[in-house]
């Protein structure tokens, strides 16, 4: 099993590439501030993309339902060019003293989902997380500007219930503006927006892995 | 907007962020609730949302100290610590992905497994150092430090697993991290295998000391090539995952297992020092001075010969003796710092045959 690792600190993706049987395994985490709907995602996921799931969601809580260290989620993605796809999605503890799990979950990330909630009273949470994001993946030797990244601002349908939120544009213009990268509006616990941000995630990490197996050929 | 539709609209919000788990919102929102419904008219309707709401504090405030307990890590169950070990081990070689799979079950306080796993690992020679300062880290997790003494003790008595100069290393570590929990214990020497070192007489060496000490400080050289320092790091304390060569990174604390500084576990490099003088400030030796060449070098513990006929000198240099004022000489400066005798072994063989060799830990001041 080879391990594709980063070229003068350019590429990210470190995943597991079987050339013999001809496997791919990648990781995605999800990432954000806690109470954001890391957890719900993944669990929307399990449901309805059940097909797709290898095993059992594992989840590893507290009493009051927080995540304590992560959740686990295996899925197979079939064949893309020969290749059997498999990925294993994870997501981390958002609170704040569970900091040095989220370093130890975050180890090997091939590409990250960021959970970003779009509760006015949480927009402090979402920038100290993103910081916290871009810092663990620094100590890895890993670029917050170059791993296959999407933004997912959640929580979209509290707006109707007259719930204050921030407004998309802002909430892009403050996480967004130098990142760049794909984001897109979602609720969770609906089910919105879970699909597309996964596959949006997945398309430009096994983006960034075609490329990293042309290279070493 | 009206004071009852204000109301309404702060008690959905506050409700909305007590399901989602955001106490201290939530609490702050019902608050603001309060003081909008003690402002409003008197009536009837008034106190019951004004007792309605007050319970509604009361809750979210227990909610709150529950929140605030939850620091106790479950032992999760074995299917769940074996997927940890499988999904935390990185390496491509069996042995190293065993070590990180351990090492992962002790991040996430799965002491008591991570101590099985630790110990299948001793076997491995390779690995045997790193293994047992995991094992002594995950007995001051399970917050017993003197199992960790007594673990220390085991391997010093029997022919274990650890060499003499792994065993040293241990005991400074083990003491560090003693040290760190506010705990100071005596723990017993690592000493080479052979005669043991004969104490001096008190009283004589008090006599003899002004001819065995120049004044001036002299060198005091052995007259043996000595074995070439080695440059030395430092090793982490800290951190359960200080893998060699692996380039772990420093995990962030959370009780023992983090220093306080997230970049703490970077290594430093520790200057190559080639002789030492050791001022004496107080007693008899008051104002001597003591010069010896380093012979070895790991790190920040120098080795150093103490001549046959400077004998009556090991009274000042038993193991823990503090060595308060030490100058260091190394050949690009030379700087003041402290140090504390770590060991001494009897020289057996060669020309220093006869001679003491002490082991000194050396801090920069």
């Amino acid at each position: 099993m080879s391990h594709l690792t980063p070229k003068n600190g350019d590429h990210q993706i470190v995943a597991n590439f079987n050339p013999k049987d001809r496997i791919i395994e990648c990781k995605i985490v999800y990432y954000g501030p806690g109470r954001g709907g890391k957890t719900t995602n993944l669990e929307y996921i399990f449901k309805a993309f059940n097909k797709n799931t290898t095993a059992e969601m594992v989840s590893i809580n507290t009493k009051g339902d927080r995540t304590l260290f992560f959740d686990f989620l295996p899925m197979g993605l079939g064949k893309i060019r020969g290749c059997d796809v498999k990925v294993q999605l994870y997501t981390v503890p958002g609170q704040t003293r569970y900091s040095s799990t989220r370093k130890l979950v975050l180890k090997g990330v091939d590409g990250v989902v960021f959970v970003a909630d779009s509760l006015k009273i949480r927009q402090k949470a979402n920038l100290l997380s993103l910081k916290d994001l871009q810092q663990n993946l620094a100590q890895q030797n890993m670029s917050i500007f170059k791993i296959p990244l999407i933004l997912q601002y959640n929580k979209r349908d509290l707006g109707k219930e007259g719930i204050p939120l921030v407004p998309l544009e802002i909430l892009n213009r403050n996480l967004n503006s130098k990142l760049k990268v794909p984001s897109f509006p979602a609720s969770a616990l609906k089910g919105s927006g879970v699909g597309t941000s996964l596959k949006q995630c997945l398309l430009l990490t096994l983006r960034q892995l075609q490329r990293e197996l042309k290279w070493t050929k | 907007m009206s004071t009852q539709t204000s109301l309404r609209s702060l008690v959905r919000e506050a409700e909305l962020y007590r399901i989602q788990g955001l106490l201290a919102q939530s609490r702050e929102k019902y608050v603001k609730v309060l003081e909008l419904a003690k402002k409003s008219r008197a009536s009837v309707k008034r106190q019951k949302v004004i007792n309605a709401v007050t319970d509604r504090i009361k809750t979210v405030d227990r909610e709150l100290v529950e929140f605030s307990k939850e620091t106790e890590t479950p032992n999760l169950p074995n299917k769940v610590q074996g997927l940890i070990k499988k999904l935390f081990a990185f390496s491509k070689t069996e042995e190293t992905a065993a070590l990180e799979g351990a090492i992962a079950l002790a991040k996430f306080g799965q002491y008591k497994q991570a101590l099985e796993e630790f110990n299948l690992l001793l076997t491995q020679k390779n690995l045997v150092l790193i293994v047992a300062k995991n094992i002594l880290r995950c007995h001051l997790s399970l917050a017993s430090p003197q199992a960790a003494i007594d673990q220390f003790t085991e391997w010093t008595k029997a022919k274990g697993p650890l060499k003499t100069g792994d065993l040293r290393k241990t005991r400074e570590f083990l003491k560090s991290l003693l040290e760190s929990v506010g705990i100071s214990s005596k723990l017993p020497e690592v000493s080479d295998p052979g005669k043991a070192l004969a104490a001096p007489e008190e009283g004589k060496v008090e006599e003899d000391i002004a001819e065995l000490i120049p004044d001036v400080a002299e060198s005091d050289l052995s007259n043996d090539a000595s074995t070439p320092s080695g440059q030395g790091k430092v090793e982490s304390v800290d951190d359960f995952s200080d893998i060699s060569g692996l380039g772990e990174d420093s995990v962030q604390p959370e009780g023992l297992w983090e220093s306080d500084d997230p970049e703490g576990s970077e290594l430093d490099e520790i200057l190559d020092i080639s002789s030492i003088k050791v001022h004496f400030n107080k007693d008899s030796l008051k104002g001597k001075v003591l010069e010896f060449k380093v012979t070895f070098q790991v790190g920040n513990v120098i080795s150093v010969i103490l001549p046959s006929r400077k004998r009556p000198l090991l009274a000042y240099f038993r193991p823990e003796t503090e060595l308060p004022t030490i100058r260091v000489f190394s050949p690009m400066t030379d700087f003041e710092a402290s140090g504390k005798v770590l060991g001494k072994t009897d020289v057996t063989s060669g020309p220093n045959k006869g001679d003491t060799m002490l082991d000194i830990i050396v801090y920069a001041s």
